[in-house]
């Protein structure tokens, strides 16, 4: 009763609102009757108050120095008292024992399904409460996803794939979690929420996935259901995606009575492609418009096999296009290319063991995702202007200096119908002298390229006798005069 | 295997003496502890007064000797070769926080005695350490046990006393000090020592609330007890005064006492007294009671700055004057006396010092300066703003002190941003202003005018204080 407690998720982006620490607000706010406080980041108005604990959430591994910075302020803010603090989290789940060595502090594993976890003085399962939506006006930050009911109907996966941490820290499946419990208590006790937003990681293995629908259903959350005064569309959003290889016809014909927007698919393996295609074909049988592909890249993949995926996608967009009367509503697929990053990076550009893929590529395919800003547009023009035409073009299109790529285009290239003509003169030159290399020399230019290192590469430059890769080797040294030049000479003409 | 004897060796005797107290005052301290529990150990049986209890330490700079008695309990004459040559049996009482530690004075001297006697005895003990041989057994080698060199090095003699049967008293004798610099035979820094260490008393005299506070204390701590204590016949008190000289010009005074309680779930940890202060600066070090100062058996903890850690500044703590009386058995000060032993009361000590004074404390001394600045900030401002209108209308010294003026009325345009058509206004009036001596130019001869013009100037860029400047040249003026 009458504890101050603190409740901090460190300052790095975060679209949905830390689930976590709302479970935990429940447990003292409402039951526990303390009085709770929400603040992100370091902050030093807090300096000022007696805190009885606090506890700290942690979210991606690769936000690692933030995450320990933000760790180590509160520790001193609590004058060293670490028996005060509490850790907990995705990344706390993942490296604890790395957490340990840099703050001293041992943090919580896994979800807090145990009441020993927190040394609670009841039984309450502070996983299973009510998330407490209140904190969040005590923050100016604004999560995209707030105006949700944000919930899991199963928990855990019972796929145990290398490149994916659920099972760290949700090892077990739980086929069945009663979702209306959560809807009408969040309902009631805060306020009426647009959307659902279902946080499950498999939720096509579980066998109660009627009853799921069903419940989902019960709730709302019909196809064609609205919201408000204003009539708003209701979403439901299984936001981790679905799998491809579970898609049944069945599961599909449920899954249509529900307002799924997007529908998302991971499309983790070329070798999947058969599943995966077919599962998109079935769901736009079903009357899916809407859908998302996830799209893992520098796992165990190439960039070729990576540029078949998205071409892959392309096509399927192109098939919809041709095959909808204008009246209807036409099927897309958004791709969203994930990178892979190791579990225990601290860095997001952290090294993997895929040799395939390097820095200089790594980073071109970030520059192009940068400019589109995230997903991959289904318009082939489009698509062909950012990625290439094929695989190869894609691969020499991210050998560019990152100059190179942003400004690909001329500035009025839309009235423009050739491809070639589009594109700005030093990018013409470019891909023509790239275009003439032998294998050797590719090969040779990937080489010097590969860790994107510029002492690197004009070391290189000074010492190579090959006309054609020194001028390319010149275009990284001088890509952002030769940009700007351009651009100057365009602007007074 | 058979367990064997393990075996003490010689250098324990090295780490409970030279060791342990590595500064020469922790020896006067431990001493001054002894003494207070002799006289405890008397009082408990009703055979004296509190009052009557006298701790007598004499510093003798021809002989280079400190003597310090007591008149508590003695040690009787059939116990006394035990009790003053054992080592590591001592009792730590748990009961009031002390214990009898003699050996720290081994190391800052060339000979130690330690002399006592019961009452209703005529037979006095009388125990000589000779460290200088200590010092040079335990350099040597040689196999010798603890017990071997204590034997080597000690003398005991027993004799009769020829004074009052109903004499008491146990006595360390400290001959022929070695300290560094001096430190034991330094008669104030010794007094200032005891007077902020030792269980002394408050001074009625010059602290008014000496009587309120050591009422509160007695019926709160249970033990609290002040000791009479004598350096060279001065009797030694706690350097608190109603008047408190900050660092800086300032002054406070203590008109009003706060008290407050220490606690965990269950216990009551320590009980305390803080002066209410305006919280205006930093106390001056040489008042001797700058921070709250922690306690135990009345006798210092650590030292003034043991507190300062739990403030958001440290030297918030030299805001504050006040002390900490430790009433709870299980927060035993370590053996150094330099904090306590490590266990979790002494965390929840710390963390409810923390949430009762360290933060509070620290949120109002910085929200008070804050105000200050920003007073002081007006202040200057105003005082810029009438200097400027008088310039104006009476014509200025030196075109230095107008250039001045306009900067600093650019500056507040700049940083305040309102009020500035006002401003903007002045310095116009500023820049077309005349010299003061232009304005009375008919009352001066040419001489006159030139000297005063050029005197002016000098006297008003020389100046580092350019209000002193004004002064002077106004003075000059009137003349």
């Amino acid at each position: 009763m009458d504890k101050n407690i603190l409740l901090v998720e460190p300052a790095y982006k975060s679209k949905y609102p830390p689930l976590g620490l709302m479970k935990i607000s429940t447990y003292h706010r409402v039951i526990k009757k303390d009085n709770v406080r929400f603040v992100r980041g370091c902050d030093p108005r807090v300096r000022d108050e007696y805190w009885d604990r606090v506890y700290i959430t942690t979210l991606f591994t690769y936000t690692w120095d933030i995450t320990v910075k933000t760790i180590n302020f509160y520790r001193e803010t609590l004058f060293s008292f670490a028996r005060k603090i509490y850790i907990g989290g995705i990344l706390a789940s993942l490296m604890p024992d790395e957490l340990f060595d840099a703050t001293g502090i041992q943090p919580v594993v896994g979800l807090l399904n145990e009441p020993s976890k927190i040394e609670q003085d009841d039984k309450e399962i502070i996983d299973d409460l009510i998330p407490d939506y209140k904190i969040l006006d005590q923050i100016s930050f604004d999560y995209a996803h707030k105006n949700a009911y944000l919930g899991y109907t199963t928990r855990g996966c019972p796929r145990r794939c290398k490149f994916c941490a659920v099972n760290k820290f949700e090892p077990e499946f739980v086929p069945y979690i009663d979702i209306k419990n959560l809807i009408n208590n969040v309902k009631e006790k805060y306020d009426e929420k647009q959307n659902l937003l279902l946080m499950d990681n498999n939720v096509l293995c579980s066998d109660k996935f009627d009853e799921i629908i069903e419940d989902i259903k019960k709730c709302g959350f019909i196809k064609g259901a609205s919201f408000g005064k204003t009539k708003r569309k209701r979403i439901v959003d299984f936001n981790q995606g679905l799998d491809a290889r579970k898609l049944t016809e069945a599961k599909m014909k449920r899954l249509a009575e529900i307002p799924l927007e997007p529908l998302r698919l991971a499309f983790d393996d070329i070798k999947m492609k058969k599943s995966y295609v077919r599962a998109v074909n079935l769901a736009h049988r079903h009357g899916q418009k809407n859908m998302s592909n996830y799209i893992l890249y520098n796992y165990k993949d190439t960039p070729n096999d990576f540029y078949e995926r998205l071409r892959i996608n392309i096509n399927l967009n192109e098939e919809f296009k041709k095959n909808c009367s204008s009246s209807e509503v036409k099927t897309t697929i958004y791709s969203f290319p994930m990178k892979y990053i190791p579990l225990d990076a601290r860095k997001r550009n952290a090294n993997t063991e895929n040799t395939h893929w390097n820095t200089r590529y790594l980073r071109g395919v970030q520059v192009i995702l940068n400019v589109i800003k995230g997903p991959v547009m289904p318009g082939k023009q489009f698509f062909e202007q950012a990625f290439g035409r094929n695989a190869e073009e894609f691969k020499d299109i991210i050998l560019m200096p990152d100059e190179f790529i942003r400004n690909r285009l001329k500035p009025n290239w839309n009235k423009i119908k050739s491809h070639k003509k589009r594109l700005a003169p030093y990018v013409k030159k470019w891909m023509d002298i790239i275009g003439k290399l032998t294998e050797l020399e590719k090969s040779n230019l990937v080489n010097i390229l590969a860790d994107n290192n510029t002492d690197n590469i004009r070391k290189n430059y000074e010492k190579i006798k090959n006309k054609k890769i020194k001028l390319l080797l010149e275009f990284h040294l001088l890509s952002k005069e030769i940009v700007t030049k351009y651009r100057n000479e365009k602007t007074e003409s | 295997m058979k367990k064997q004897n393990p075996n003490l060796g010689k250098y324990i005797l090295d780490s409970l003496s030279i060791g342990m107290y590595n500064r020469p005052f922790l020896v006067l301290r431990e001493y001054i502890q002894n003494s207070t529990d002799a006289i405890d150990e008397l009082t408990k049986k009703d055979d004296l007064k509190a009052s009557k209890s006298k701790i007598d330490i004499q510093i003798d700079g021809r002989t280079k000797s400190l003597t310090i008695k007591d008149n508590g309990i003695g040690v009787p004459a059939n116990k006394a070769w035990h009790i003053l040559h054992d080592i590591g049996k001592s009792i730590k009482k748990l009961t009031n926080n002390r214990g009898f530690r003699g050996l720290g004075g081994l190391g800052y001297c060339k000979e130690l005695q330690f002399i006592t006697k019961a009452r209703g005895e005529n037979i006095y003990s009388l125990s000589i350490w000779d460290c200088e041989k200590l010092r040079r057994l335990i350099k040597d080698e040689n196999e010798l046990s603890t017990s071997d060199i204590i034997k080597e090095i000690t003398e005991f003699k027993q004799d009769t006393y020829t004074e009052s049967l109903d004499d008491h008293f146990f006595m360390v004798k400290m001959l022929n000090l070695q300290s560094s610099r001096d430190f034991l035979l330094n008669v104030p820094l010794i007094k200032e020592y005891v007077s902020q260490v030792g269980p002394v008393p408050f001074s009625k005299e010059s602290f008014k609330k000496a009587n309120i506070i050591e009422k509160t204390l007695r019926t709160n701590v249970p033990n609290y007890e002040t000791y009479n204590i004598f350096i060279n016949g001065e009797k030694i008190y706690k350097p608190y005064k109603d008047i408190v000289i900050l660092r800086g010009k300032h002054k406070d005074k203590i008109d009003k006492i706060q008290f407050f309680e220490l606690n965990n779930n269950e216990n009551r940890l320590a009980f305390g007294w803080l002066a209410e202060l305006q919280l205006l600066g930093t106390i001056s070090n040489s008042a001797h009671f700058d921070g709250i100062r922690v306690r135990s058996g009345n006798i210092l903890i650590g030292d003034k700055l043991l507190l300062s850690d739990f403030f958001r500044e440290r030297r918030f703590n030299n805001y504050l004057a006040g002390e900490i009386h430790i009433i709870d058995k299980i927060l035993i000060p370590n053996s150094r006396r330099d904090d306590f032993e490590d266990n979790e009361i002494r965390d929840d000590f710390y963390d409810n010092f923390i949430r009762k004074i360290g933060l509070p404390y620290s949120k109002r001394i910085r929200q008070l300066s804050l105000e200050r600045s920003n007073n002081n900030k007006l202040r200057k401002e105003n005082d810029l703003l009438d200097r400027a209108e008088l310039v104006i209308e009476r014509g200025y010294y030196s075109v230095k002190q107008k250039e001045q003026l306009i900067e600093g009325l650019w500056e507040l345009i700049n940083s305040n941003g309102d009020n500035s058509e006002y401003i903007k206004t002045l310095i116009n009036n500023l820049q077309i202003s005349k010299h003061f001596v232009d304005l009375q130019k008919r009352r001066y001869s040419k001489n006159k005018y030139k000297f005063f013009k050029s005197a002016f100037d000098i006297i008003y860029c020389e100046c580092q204080n350019k209000h002193e400047a004004e002064k002077i040249i106004e003075k000059i003026i009137a003349e």
